[in-house]
């Protein structure tokens, strides 16, 4: 039997942050949004993988991304 | 909209497990493990965190699993000889029904992620055990020794005739096979030397 259950409270994307100094400089921005209840880089995976897990359905994959690339990061949505 | 299907997770999970033993603990990366359960590097983190948080989780899941099949048909009231006999049956049968588990345990406790793991599985175990030997000690079944002392008699001697058996050699390089008459005969010494 196969149970699926949806979750939108988690938004997976691939990154290019690298180093400390580039968790440095995210830190704060992700800290600051509100919507987001939990981040953290996955740093030993080569995609740089950014999982972010939210508190509601109002955090879209656009706004991440936004934020990232605003602070100088390349950063997209890892497809399913 | 993502979803998470339980059938993918468990295939991820064996194909985690499998990889984590036959590969070890440096060489396992998510994109490897992503490719060999046939599933997206997103859904496997959608399940978790990062690679750390994938051996912790499964180590915690295995611990639990390790814990219930030992304490399986066991009550910390039995007598000592009877409660110790249920326990090693249900020992050897988890060894050998679950023979990747135990090599991934094995392998955990020589990892960083040892104290992560255990500090999460080790107080279920601890009450049960504990009560057990309290019990036999108040019941002049069982000799008071320090925990260490108790273990290495009362356990080790299985643990290392299933080594035998899973090597398939004794230690003189002879083919050896465990079965009940090896587990009785070692059973009964153990029991005799733990008497007060």
């Amino acid at each position: 039997m196969t149970i699926t259950t949806t979750q939108n409270d988690i938004l997976i994307f691939r990154t290019n942050i690298r180093n400390k100094k580039d968790l440095l400089t995210i830190t704060p921005v992700l800290n600051a949004d509100t919507r987001i209840l939990h981040w953290n880089i996955a740093q030993d995976d080569t995609d740089r993988v950014l999982r972010v897990k939210s508190n509601s359905s109002v955090l879209y994959p656009q706004d991440i991304i936004f934020l990232l690339r605003e602070a100088g990061f390349f950063c997209e949505e890892l497809p399913d | 909209m993502r979803t998470r299907d339980e059938n993918k997770e468990s295939i991820v999970k064996v194909k985690a497990l499998e990889m984590l033993v036959n590969e070890g603990f440096d060489g396992f990366s998510m994109q490897k493990l992503a490719k060999a359960a046939g599933v997206s590097p997103a859904t496997l983190y959608i399940y978790y965190k990062d690679k750390d948080d994938l051996i912790v989780k499964l180590g915690i899941e295995e611990g639990k699993k390790m814990i219930a099949a030992t304490f399986e048909s066991f009550s910390p009231e039995m007598p000592f000889a009877e409660g110790l006999r249920v326990q090693w049956y249900n020992r050897v049968r988890y060894c050998m029904e679950q023979g990747i588990s135990t090599c991934f345990f094995e392998q955990a406790k020589h990892s960083p992620y040892r104290d992560k793991i255990t500090a999460s599985i080790v107080e279920d175990f601890k009450e049960v055990m504990g009560k057990f030997i309290q019990n036999a000690i108040q019941n002049r079944e069982l000799v008071s020794v320090p925990v260490e002392v108790f273990w290495s008699i009362a356990f080790a001697p299985l643990y290392n005739l299933i080594r035998f058996h899973q090597t398939g050699k004794n230690m003189g390089n002879r083919d050896f096979s465990l079965t009940d008459d090896y587990i009785e005969q070692t059973l009964t010494l153990v029991i005799k030397a733990l008497k007060p």
